[in-house]
């Protein structure tokens, strides 16, 4: 069981969950975790509390009737409303989780999830929410990208890189450490907050995101797979 | 091997011998036309043969042996050869008669006639006429070497015809063959070889290759159909099983925390259980949406439907305070008929207890539900609400909750089972008020393999 934290305490979490048993048991459980948890039924009125006050962090069931968990991470991040959403599927397919990332989402749990892992994800998505992943250094080169990490834009032989939060933090982390093969648990700890053991594969996810984005640009393979470690950026 | 290349071997072949076998018989007959001759002109000159016995003693061979035809004399125990003859040695002069003989290379063909009292009376000598064979044989040969040679040329002739012809004939077949190598790169599922191709028997195979095409067609539709719809059931199902697990196990954990207190710790507890009940009946109901619908025709067996229909009310009706009355119509024979007896009766047991539970009317008057059996179609009305035109479709399909909640698979699954049986599930409404559901358990067929 987890200890709530006093540096979260106050963290508004906002659950959207059209299942009632589930949206209840939720907001009662992370209220115990020590989040300031509201709980609505359905995308729309999801929308209307975002607007009314801007949650620390989102949970949102993927599948919502009517405007789904996708359409509503779509729809945030098309308003540049850059917080945290982690997504809720019940469903096997993979294609519904993937769906979520590729809409902007920061990662996802498979139901039935416990709630002490859900609790620590959230407060990990908060921690990478408040804080930059990388050093001092301002802008970064490796090859022919360019990352200015202060205004969180990148570049790729002078062609605009358009990337999620996560993307950014993920190709930001790789830039600064050319070279070096970095493992997932590492990525994940580095870019996700996730200090702790989590079983997702959101890292390969989100590596293969960056790899079709930067081909998209013509730019040159720069992130390999190191089989069995992980991933590596190389400059040259 | 071709067939064009096979009809023109064939024809070779088959030329060859038939030259062959004439040209044997025909040689044959050339070789005694020519040796016939030369024996007649060895009988014309038996007559010469006393004459020459006579004077034979007195004969130089040197002398004669440019004038006169090969001759020889059997006469007093001694032999005298005169006139052209081989220089090898010809066998003893024995009897008379023909004789065919080879000597310096060539055939030699012999006529011995015995002459009597030649040159005195009492003698007795025997002559001997020779006539090569060479120039005979050698003519032989000539046309022998000419018939083979226009025997072959006349054999070639005949396959390259063969398989001109061949070709010719087999080119429907050629063109069958190029439409159905054009299978590998084209859909299997639409793409045909044409019907005609000028040949009966070849539009045959085309024929029943496009038959077994279609069926090919057919059966990869019904699996592709069956797989799609297993995947959606699978994914349904797991959404629909995921989502109590989840509430309980949220609820549990809540349970566990040490800040919760007992009030609040009795009511997770509560919802726990519940959720779990709520995960059993989903699973048994999604273990019977399965059976509806890859339903195997084995299951199918004679039933009495009206205790059938007796029996699934009766196990409904001990929950509810709702008044059922059972009406079994005439058209309704004692003859039992061919159902799949669980489904059947978890379908209309589904359908009762949904007019038990959703069919109350809202105010005022009790609840009544009549169950009518007519033949093999089963009516359930109650006097309830109803349900709105718009969400009656809906209301069969699966996961598809009414606003009285539920597993949302009650009404899918009796929709299901009457597909199973070659019928239906339909949704009206009741006269003046209420809902009156529908089920046709059409007819003993075999339940299709895809259904729904």
């Amino acid at each position: 069981m987890a200890i709530p934290d006093s540096s979260s305490s106050t963290a508004y979490v906002l659950v959207t969950e059209d299942d009632e048993s589930v949206r209840v048991a939720l907001q009662r459980g992370l209220t115990l975790h020590g989040f300031n948890v509201e709980a609505v039924a359905d995308a729309e009125q999801a929308i209307q509390r975002i607007g009314r006050r801007r949650p620390d962090v989102l949970v949102a069931d993927v599948g919502l009737p009517g405007i789904s968990g996708i359409d509503l991470c779509g729809r945030l991040r098309a308003l540049d409303i850059d917080l945290p959403i982690l997504i809720l599927s019940a469903r096997d397919q993979v294609t519904d989780r993937i769906a979520g990332l590729a809409a902007g989402a920061d990662d996802y749990l498979v139901k039935p999830f416990d709630l002490d892992e859900l609790s620590l994800r959230l407060r990990a998505l908060l921690r990478r929410a408040r804080t930059s992943p990388h050093g001092a250094t301002s802008t970064l080169t490796a090859g022919p990208l360019w990352i200015d990490i202060d205004r969180r834009v990148a570049h790729v032989d002078g062609k605009s890189l358009a990337l999620s939060r996560r993307e950014f933090d993920l190709l930001a982390t790789l830039a600064s450490n050319p070279g070096i093969v970095l493992s997932r648990i590492r990525l994940l700890e580095i870019v996700w907050g996730y200090d702790f053991e989590v079983d997702t594969n959101v890292v390969d996810v989100f590596v293969g995101y960056l790899r079709r984005k930067l081909e998209a640009l013509e730019a040159p393979a720069m992130i390999e797979t190191v089989r069995g470690v992980g991933f590596v950026l190389r400059a040259s | 091997m071709r067939l064009s290349t096979r009809t023109g071997i064939a024809a070779f072949a088959a030329t060859s011998v038939a030259l062959l076998i004439s040209g044997l018989v025909f040689q044959a007959q050339f070789g005694r036309v020519l040796q016939a001759r030369v024996d007649d002109q060895l009988e014309s000159r038996a007559d010469t043969a006393p004459i020459l016995v006579a004077i034979a003693d007195r004969l130089e061979r040197s002398e004669l042996s440019g004038t006169v035809e090969g001759t020889r004399v059997l006469a007093d125990g001694r032999t005298i050869e005169f006139g052209l003859l081989p220089d090898d040695s010809l066998p003893a002069i024995s009897a008379p008669g023909w004789e065919t003989v080879s000597a310096d290379g060539e055939r030699w063909r012999l006529l011995t006639i015995e002459v009597l009292d030649v040159p005195r009376p009492g003698d007795r000598a025997l002559a001997q006429l020779a006539a090569p064979l060479g120039d005979v044989d050698s003519q032989a040969r000539a046309l022998r070497r000419r018939a083979a040679m226009v025997g072959l040329l006349v054999a070639l002739a005949a396959g390259l015809g063969g398989y001109l012809l061949g070709r010719i004939a087999t080119r429907p077949l050629t063109a069958l063959r190029n439409d159905a190598d054009r299978l590998d790169d084209a859909d299997p599922t639409t793409w045909r070889v044409a019907r005609v191709y000028g040949s009966p028997e070849i539009d045959d195979v085309a024929s029943t290759l496009n038959h077994n095409l279609e069926r090919l067609a057919d059966e990869t539709e019904r699996r592709g159909a069956a797989l799609g719809a297993a995947r959606a059931f699978a994914a349904s199902a797991a959404h629909e099983l995921r989502t109590p697990l989840q509430s309980a196990m949220t609820n549990l954990d809540i349970a566990r925390n040490q800040q919760v207190d007992p009030t609040m710790r009795a009511e997770v507890q509560a919802i726990t259980h519940e959720q779990l009940q709520r995960l059993a009946s989903s699973l048994a109901a999604v273990k019977a949406l399965a059976d509806a619908e890859f339903a195997d025709p084995a299951w199918f067996e004679p039933t009495d439907i009206a205790d059938l229909v007796d029996a699934a009310v009766a196990g409904e009706i001990r929950r509810s305070d709702v008044t059922v009355e059972i009406v079994i119509l005439p058209t309704t024979t004692s003859e039992p008929i061919n159902l799949w007896r669980d489904g059947a009766r978890l379908a209309i047991g589904n359908v009762v207890r949904n007019a038990l539970l959703h069919g109350r009317p809202l105010v005022g008057a009790a609840g009544h539900v009549t169950v009518t059996v007519d033949g093999r179609r089963v009516t359930v009305e109650d006097n309830g609400p109803g349900i709105p035109l718009a969400d009656r479709d809906r209301m069969l399909r699966r996961f598809e909750r009414g606003p009285g909640g539920g597993s949302g698979l009650g009404l899918a699954i009796a929709h299901q089972v009457a597909v199973a049986h070659g019928g239906s599930a339909t949704i009206t409404s009741n006269d003046p008020t209420g809902t009156r559901v529908v089920l046709t358990f059409a007819h003993d067929a075999e339940p299709p393999l895809i259904t729904g």
